[in-house]
């Protein structure tokens, strides 16, 4: 029996081989409410928050590792050929400009648009999973996860209809 | 040289802070960042911007509402909206009012909507 996400963040040492770890799974691995619940508690397991002078990098971490499972079910909505593109755009807004460019010419403007709408469907369908998760800091991370993978999508739109000004 | 409004966001997600980033400037704003309340006000100080999008939990769980008591006490024309992760029926219990937000955008943010919102607030400065 495959281990559940919490489970292999509790046997990674840190964010990077959990990523690995998680990429592994190619998204087979089941993404519910309570599944992300208890991702969260697993991470808060190690790192706790606090309301005053709050530890930053471990903030972030939790961000970090809500938007590895969450792109890695994105993904699954476009073509393969495509798909280390987008993870790689979705994990940084950064590299959406060259990378846009690059698949841009195989796969041609209407493909691209396709595959814009079917991530939308799928952070849409990401987003109705996580509004179930009752108001905690787990959501707030899952929250801050997926809304950043909105902005980026957003960028991608911006950057296919013209150069960014 | 046409005249881009300064819009300031504060988030302590830096990855946020770099795509809303990319989406303002690539609509035609000039937009800046800072990643703590501390940081945020600052920039607030130095660059003196026309709009400034506001996170609530940073280095404390209300630094966003705390820095915007103070930056609109300073320049109380300079509109400050809150990106919040609480539900909007909390951001009305919240004191939105009392911390002195212009209004809230409920992240995932509709861009389309804060743009106009923006747009609105440019046009009208």
């Amino acid at each position: 029996m495959s281990l559940s996400l919490a489970e292999i963040f509790r046997s990674q040492p840190d964010l990077d081989s959990f990523r690995t770890a998680v990429l592994a799974l190619e998204g087979d691995f089941p993404l519910d409410s309570d599944g992300l619940i208890d991702l969260g508690q697993a991470y808060f397991e190690r790192f706790p928050d606090r309301a005053q002078d709050r530890n930053a990098a471990e903030v972030l971490l939790g961000y970090a590792v809500a938007r590895v499972v969450l792109i890695e079910k994105a993904v699954l909505a476009v073509p393969a050929e495509r798909r280390a593109a987008f993870r790689a755009m979705l994990s940084d807004v950064g590299r959406v400009g060259p990378l846009i460019e690059a698949v841009r010419a195989p796969a041609g403007e209407a493909a691209l648009g396709s595959d814009l709408e079917a991530l939308r469907a799928a952070l849409d369908a990401l987003k109705e999973v996580i509004d179930e998760i009752p108001k905690s800091l787990v959501k707030e991370r899952f929250v801050g996860g997926i809304s950043n993978l909105y902005n980026i999508l957003y960028v991608i739109r911006l950057k296919l209809r013209g150069p960014l000004q | 040289m046409t005249d881009k409004k300064k819009v300031l966001i504060i988030d302590d997600d830096p990855a946020i802070c770099e795509s809303v980033q990319a989406i303002l400037q690539g609509s035609g704003f000039d937009a800046s960042y800072a990643l703590s309340g501390k940081d945020g006000l600052e920039a607030f100080r130095k660059n003196k911007p026309d709009i400034v999008l506001c996170d609530m939990m940073m280095e404390d769980i209300d630094a966003g509402g705390q820095v915007t008591k103070i930056m609109r006490r300073e320049r109380p024309e300079t509109p400050v909206f809150l990106l919040s992760t609480i539900g909007d029926a909390t951001a009305t219990t919240v004191g939105l009012a009392e911390y002195g937000f212009s209004g809230v955008f409920q992240k995932p943010v509709n861009f389309d909507l804060l743009l106009t919102v923006l747009g609105r607030y440019a046009r009208s400065n």
